[in-house]
């Protein structure tokens, strides 16, 4: 009898550890602002939005990779295998999944990033467990059946040449592959077509199986949801996942001498991208570039909007920043008929010269400040801006917070501050310049 | 003045959560229609001014010149100010604007910080009733828009879009392409441009939506300070000609250096007013919308002939269009076209079901309430449908879908899918 009770003890003292294992530590709570954060114990971090003004819910889940976790060799592999976990689960087949995501109503996309892949998925707050829930179960239990992969590489094939056959997309892909070459940050987020003809499920379940982990996990919802609710959504679903994905080693990135790319294309326009490739920046860094954005190519009346009012080289003209996790980018983007391509080039570098040179003025950098927070405002006014931004950012190392960082941390930067950004960052080594069409 | 204040509580019935939101709404003097809608989201206030004329009311004296006038406005100055001037006022007070121009409307949005709502009524009326743009400004404009020609002709579902409404409509005004020919651009006399805004820009030929982190009231008062003293314009009449029935099936080849082939079938629909509307919304979805629509489950994933496919239904002021579109193989057109024929023929002859049904209203349910969550969107939706059509059908929307039986869906799909008389476009390598 003793020795029963004594086995009994310790099976549930087991029981209870175990249970204690597999709680977090601390249960969800969302501050006053409607934000919180909590990591469960597989080290899935899982950032929450309360918003309680529609009755509609997002989420994004990022699993930590992408372009970083690829070479020339395998550069699409990321991009199938995130699609791919919509293609079967161990409850479920690809028709399946489809039909009951296309019954909730819900909106779903599956892409590959420069750092990650991430799922994403908005609908109506009343099936947002249901259509969670399929998402969760194909990340725990993915079956990545041969006969759906043969359909998917016809439609990423598809995907590749839309891509060719978009200038401003194609453009893109050659600035960064300009820059980076065949390096990590230099390879198409679509992939490379005899890659993705090439690739096997086999091969796309041990990259799966390697890099999907909670540890490696990002997970934002923004919902009106009560706090229990939301808490125990996140458990259930992506408590199971399990805790191991292997560690993303920092790229060894190195910018090709070669700055200018080129590409023909028999069209009406060419299109170009200019600008600067840096490295990784902190939140003051990426306030200044946003700030310098504004500056030059946010809407109407920047400095690059000379070429159009002016000069008449386009339609539009505009600059573009991005944030990645080893570097940032700020470039200059505009359309212009082929016959005036090397005039195009020439009044980009004369703006880019003319910032470098003399920097940007007291009135320009209030009204960049102004600019900048309601343009944030506006990226996070609805649920799925939200969520996106949280789960970037916080998977990023910047924090879920960061676009309410940003627009507190705008007013606090000076004009000698953002000047003496231009002058040590946007360096001519760092300057690149992509061309799709005639030259 | 004359004030006509309606107040109308518009239960937008999110689900779980119904939130009331309350239009003001107000017909000023001289004709111009306001609504305004607090929303205190976030510490923005966004304008949305529909204006009455489109591409259908172009003559071809006129061909493109309701969108170059868009331009005009936007970036080319007011009596009060340059252009220049103008845009820097704008990055001043942090203001995102633009306009758009269809077959039916013109819009005009601005987009910025709650404090600076006065500043925003005040450059909007000064810029909706007052641009001057002087002929070298004009000249630099004309140039910018060849450029969006050219954008426009190298896009290749752009291209086979535009093309087959020209070949569908005939006669009728949606045949013409909104961003005019080039030369036609180039050449237009700036008074006779400045004319044609005279003759349009009038309030009582306009809607105002304003949504916003406002009081309403004060907003209401700074709509009539800014707005209140312009005069009522004539109701200038729509040039409409009814579409030639079609008995064939067009086809148009065009080549271009891409990659693949980019296919449009396209119909005409019902207008804008017509009870089938709804219907044909769900038809359109349970088509073509997502991968367990008919034409994706057996163009895409069972016989696998496309790389992308899809089917939509383009609500217009008059008869609008339903299309398949998709991207494919240029040696699988023929099979392509037969196979989408026969799915259309197959819904024709056995119908929808149930299930496929209920599946479409709950897709167009939750992208209904999504297109209505910020503000600035929502100003800009209630603004254009209540050009053509009235506000009332975005708030009627979601329980007129709900409403619609299979037997209606069947019906209007039999009524409106067509395998033997459409128009074919194809954009195919060089």
């Amino acid at each position: 009898m003793k020795m029963k009770s004594l086995i009994f003890l310790l099976l549930a003292a087991a029981f209870l550890l175990q249970c204690k294992v597999q709680l977090p530590t601390d249960p969800l709570t969302i501050g006053a602002d409607g934000y919180g954060k909590i990591t469960l114990p597989n080290g899935l971090v899982a950032v929450v939005n309360q918003d309680k003004s529609t009755s509609l819910s997002a989420a994004r889940i990022i699993i930590g990779g992408g372009l970083l976790t690829e070479t020339a060799q395998t550069n699409g592999i990321g991009n199938l295998m995130i699609k791919m976990l919509l293609k079967g689960n161990s409850s479920m087949t690809a028709n399946q999944i489809s039909e009951q995501l296309d019954n909730l109503g819900a909106t779903v996309s599956a892409d590959c990033f420069r750092d990650y892949t991430a799922i994403s998925l908005s609908c109506l707050t009343e099936n947002f467990d249901k259509a969670l829930g399929i998402i969760a179960t194909s990340l725990q239990s993915p079956t990545f059946p041969e006969e759906e992969l043969t359909k998917l590489k016809a439609e990423v094939d598809g995907q590749i040449k839309a891509a060719n056959d978009n200038q401003t997309q194609a453009s893109s892909d050659l600035y960064f592959k300009t820059a980076y070459g065949d390096q990590e940050y230099g390879l198409r987020m679509v992939g490379n077509p005899e890659v993705v003809a090439a690739m096997t499920a086999a091969e796309i379940r041990a990259y799966f199986e390697k890099y999907a982990g909670g540890k490696s996990m990002v997970v934002a919802i923004s919902t009106d949801l009560p706090t229990e609710q939301i808490d125990q959504l996140i458990q259930s679903k992506f408590g199971p996942i399990k805790a191991e994905a292997a560690a993303i080693p920092a790229p060894k990135l190195t910018l090709q001498s070669e700055k200018t790319g080129f590409i023909s294309f028999d069209r009406n326009q060419s299109f170009i991208f200019m600008g600067y490739v840096l490295d990784r920046q902190d939140a003051k860094g990426i306030a200044e570039t946003n700030m310098l954005h504004q500056t030059m190519g946010a809407g109407v009346g920047v400095r690059l909007w000379y070429l159009r009012q002016t000069e008449k080289l386009a339609y539009a003209v505009y600059t573009q920043w991005q944030v990645a996790k080893y570097a940032t980018q700020f470039r200059a983007a505009i359309g212009t008929d082929t016959s005036k391509v090397r005039q195009a080039l020439a009044s980009l570098e004369r703006e880019w010269d003319r910032l470098v040179k003399d920097g940007i003025t007291d009135m320009e950098l209030a009204n960049a400040k102004v600019n900048m927070k309601n343009g944030l405002i506006s990226q996070i006014e609805s649920k799925a801006g939200r969520a996106n931004n949280m789960a970037n950012y916080e998977y990023l190392g910047y924090g879920y917070h960061f676009v309410l960082d940003q627009i507190a941390l705008a007013d606090s930067i000076s004009l000698a501050e953002v000047n003496d950004f231009v002058k040590t960052k946007l360096t001519n080594d760092r300057r690149y310049i992509s061309v799709v069409g005639k030259m | 003045m004359r004030l006509v204040l309606v107040a109308i509580g518009v239960l937008l019935l999110l689900i779980g959560a119904a939130t009331a939101a309350d239009w003001q709404i107000t017909q000023l003097d001289n004709g111009l229609k306001v609504m305004i809608m607090e929303n205190h989201q976030v510490p923005q206030v966004n304008v949305s001014t529909t204006v009455k004329v489109g591409a259908k009311n172009e003559t071809d004296f006129f061909d493109g010149a309701t969108h170059l006038l868009e331009h005009l406005i936007l970036f080319r100055g007011t009596e009060e100010m340059t252009g220049s001037e103008l845009q820097a006022a704008m990055k001043q007070h942090g203001a995102y604007f633009n306009g758009y121009t269809s077959s039916d409307w013109t819009d005009f949005v601005i987009s910025l910080p709650k404090e600076n709502v006065d500043f925003a009524l005040k450059i909007h009326a000064d810029m909706l009733f007052h641009s001057n743009f002087p002929a070298a400004e004009m000249d630099q404009e004309r140039q910018a828009i060849c450029e969006e020609i050219n954008i426009s002709e190298d896009n290749p579902f752009g291209k086979a879009y535009r093309t087959s409404l020209k070949t569908l409509y005939g006669q009728h005004p949606y045949a013409k392409n909104v961003l005019g020919s080039k030369e036609n651009v180039t050449n237009v006399p700036r008074d006779s441009v400045y004319a044609y805004y005279k003759r349009y820009y009038a309030p009582n030929n306009m809607t105002t939506v304003i949504v916003g982190d406002i009081d309403a009231a004060a907003t209401l008062e700074l709509v009539k300070k800014y707005f209140g003293a312009i005069p009522r314009g004539a109701t200038p009449e729509d040039r409409y000609v009814s579409p030639t029935p079609r008995t064939k099936v067009d086809v148009i080849e065009i080549k271009k250096d891409v990659g693949q082939a980019y296919l449009m079938m396209m119909g005409i629909g019902p207008k804008a007013d017509s009870p089938d509307q709804y219907a044909l919304d769900l038809v359109a979805t349970m088509l073509g919308d997502g991968e367990s629509s008919r034409l994706f489950k057996k163009l895409r994933t069972e016989l696998g002939l496309v790389y992308s496919i899809g089917n939509s239904f383009n609500t217009c002021k008059y008869e609008g269009q339903l299309y398949t579109f998709a991207t494919l193989d240029a040696g699988k057109i023929d099979t392509v076209e037969k196979t989408v024929n026969s799915v259309l023929q197959d819904i024709k002859t056995n119908g929808f079901t149930e299930t496929e049904l209920q599946k479409a209203k709950t897709k167009i349910r939750t992208g209904f309430y999504t297109s209505l969550e910020r503000g600035l969107d929502r100003a800009d939706k209630y603004a254009q449908y209540d050009s053509y059509i009235g506000y009332q059908f975005v708030d009627g929307y979601p329980q007129k879908v709900a409403a619609v039986t299979l037997a209606d869906a069947n019906a209007v799909a039999r009524k409106y899918l067509n395998t033997d008389s459409y128009v074919k476009t194809v954009v195919v390598p060089k």
